[in-house]
C-alpha cells in the first residue's frame, strides 16, 4: 500500500507542496501530519525536488530515519543522499567563511554572519539540520567598499551594478557576488530592500556585542539572538515570495521568550517594522501549521492590524502588486529626513558626474 | 601505553553528521568525505585527541568486541584517517 491511496497525497505537485510544509514544521510542534504509507514515485520525486528547492534536506533525511515520515528503503537512500550533497555544499561554503573572516579581520571590518552557518550553529540542535547555498554577510556601510575590493581582489564578480557608489554605501540593501570556486556571497548593509530596509539602522544590528560561533576551532561573529529573530522575520515576509521554506522555519526557531520578545518588539517598533514581525509568524502559523496557543507574541501577531502605511509597503514585497519598481519608489518614504531623501534621490539618478555612471541594473534586485 | 602516539582531528577539518555517519571536509580537499559506520564513530571517538588504545576500549564496550579484533580495525582505519589528511599525529 502507498500513499497514493489517500487522496491527500495522490497528485504529484500537491503531495510536494504539502510534504515540504509537513517536513519543515518537524519537531515544532505542528499539528501537520507525514502520510500514512510511503508516497508513490512519482509523488516523492516532487517532494525531493521541494524539499532541495526549500533547503529542508536534513529535516527530510531526519524524518525518514526516524521512521516519523514513511519511506521504503530506496526512499531513504534517496533522502541521505540529498542531505549528503546539502551537507558537502554547507561545508565549502563554511571554509570559504572561514577565509573570508581572516581578510575582513585582517582590515578591521565591522561584519556579522547572517542567516545559514550562524543559525545552524547557534539555533539547532545539530548543524546538519539547517542547509544553505550561499554566504550571507552583514558589513557596516563605511566598510562595504573595502568589503567589495576584497571580493574583487579576490577574483568575485558583482552580479548587479548599483546606480552609483552613494547608493551602495547609505542607501542599498548589499551587493551579490559570485566567487571563481561558484561559492555566492551576499554582502548586506541593511536587512531588506525597499521601505523596511532604510527605516532600520543597521548600526542597531552592529553595536551590540555579537553572539558567537565556533567553526573548525574559529569563533565567528553573528547577531544577537533577538536580532536574529528579528533577521528571520525581515527574510521570512520580506524576501521570496512565497517565502522559502528554511526562511519561514528560522522564524519559528528562533521565537524568542518573553524578555528577548520585549527586546524584539522594541526594536522593531523603533524601525518601523512591527507589521514585519507579525506577518513572519502569520506565515510561520499559516506554513507550517505551527501552534503555540499561549504565546504571548503569537497572540500579539493574531491581533497586530497593519497601518495603510504598512499595507502600502508591505504590498511591494508581496501579492500581486509586489515590484521593485515600487519598492524603490516607497523607499524614500523610509527615510526621515528631506536631506536623506534628496541624497536618495540623487544616489539613484546621479545625473552629472565626472565619469559615466555604471549602468544602473535592477539596484533592488540585490540579496 | 604511555609512549603510545596520540591522534587527533587535523586543524581546520570541517565536518557535519548525517543520519549515516560523518561527512568531513580537509582543508584544500577538493571535496568532502563521507565516513560510514564504524569510521563515523572513529571520528566521533576523536572529538578529544586519543590513542588507538584508548578508541579501541571505547568503541570495543560499543561493540561488544571481546575477540579483540577491533584493535587491529581501529589501527587500519586511522592509518587511512591520516593517509586522507583529516587525522594528524602526535608522537
Amino acid at each position: 500500500m502507498t500513499a497514493a491511496d489517500e487522496p491527500a497525497w495522490r497528485e504529484p505537485p500537491v503531495a510536494a507542496a504539502r510534504g515540504a510544509r509537513v517536513v519543515a514544521g518537524l519537531d515544532l510542534g505542528s499539528d501537520l501530519q507525514p502520510p500514512a504509507h510511503p508516497l508513490a514515485p512519482p509523488a516523492w520525486s516532487a517532494l525531493l525536488a521541494t524539499v532541495r528547492a526549500q533547503r529542508l534536506e536534513g529535516l527530510l533525511a531526519v524524518a525518514t530515519h526516524r521512521s516519523w515520515w514513511p519511506a521504503t528503503p530506496e526512499q531513504q537512500a534517496e533522502a541521505a543522499d540529498a542531505h549528503r550533497a546539502a551537507m558537502a555544499l554547507a561545508l565549502t561554503l563554511e571554509r570559504r567563511l572561514l577565509a573570508l573572516a581572516e581578510l575582513f579581520d585582517e582590515r578591521a571590518l565591522r561584519w556579522r554572519v547572517l542567516k545559514g552557518p550562524a543559525v545552524a550553529h547557534l539555533d539547532h540542535p545539530d548543524p546538519a539540520l539547517r542547509s544553505f547555498g550561499d554566504l550571507d554577510l552583514l558589513v557596516a556601510g563605511d566598510d562595504l567598499a573595502a568589503a567589495m575590493a576584497l571580493l574583487t581582489g579576490l577574483g568575485g564578480t558583482r552580479r548587479y551594478a548599483p546606480p552609483s557608489p552613494a547608493f551602495d554605501r547609505r542607501f542599498g540593501k548589499g551587493s551579490a557576488w559570485r566567487l571563481p570556486d561558484g561559492a555566492e556571497v551576499d554582502l548586506h548593509r541593511t536587512l531588506a530592500l525597499g521601505p523596511f530596509g532604510l527605516a532600520l539602522d543597521p548600526e542597531d544590528l552592529l553595536r551590540p556585542p555579537p553572539d558567537t560561533f565556533v567553526v573548525a576551532g574559529r569563533p565567528l561573529p553573528a547577531l544577537t539572538r533577538s536580532d536574529r529573530f528579528l533577521h528571520a522575520c525581515y527574510h521570512a515576509a520580506l524576501g521570496q515570495d512565497p517565502p522559502r521554506l528554511s526562511a519561514v522555519r528560522d522564524v519559528a526557531v528562533l521565537l524568542p521568550d518573553e524578555a528577548d520578545a520585549r527586546r524584539a518588539l522594541a526594536r522593531a517598533r523603533t524601525w518601523r517594522g512591527e507589521a514585519v514581525v507579525a506577518r513572519a509568524l502569520v506565515l510561520a502559523t499559516d506554513l507550517l501549521g505551527w501552534r503555540r496557543p499561549d504565546d504571548p507574541l503569537l497572540g500579539w501577531a493574531a491581533e497586530l492590524r497593519p497601518t495603510a502605511r504598512d499595507r502600502r509597503w508591505l504590498a511591494a514585497h508581496a501579492g500581486p502588486r509586489r515590484s521593485s519598481r515600487a519598492r524603490t519608489v516607497l523607499a524614500v518614504e523610509g527615510l526621515t529626513g528631506l536631506r536623506d531623501r534628496v541624497a536618495y534621490a540623487r544616489s539613484l539618478w546621479p545625473g552629472r558626474r565626472p565619469t559615466p555612471p555604471a549602468p544602473a541594473t535592477r539596484p533592488t534586485s540585490e540579496p | 601505553m604511555a609512549d603510545e602516539p596520540t591522534h587527533r582531528r587535523r586543524e581546520g577539518v570541517l565536518h557535519r553528521h548525517l543520519t549515516d555517519g560523518v561527512l568531513v571536509l580537509a582543508p584544500g580537499a577538493p571535496q568532502a568525505t563521507a565516513l560510514l559506520g564504524t569510521a563515523a564513530d572513529l571520528w566521533d571517538a576523536l572529538a578529544s585527541p586519543a590513542t588507538a588504545a584508548e578508541i579501541t576500549e571505547a568503541l570495543s564496550a560499543r561493540y561488544h568486541d571481546h575477540g579483540g579484533a577491533m584493535a587491529a580495525d581501529v589501527r587500519a582505519a586511522l592509518a587511512q584517517l591520516v593517509a586522507a589528511g583529516l587525522v594528524e599525529v602526535d608522537p
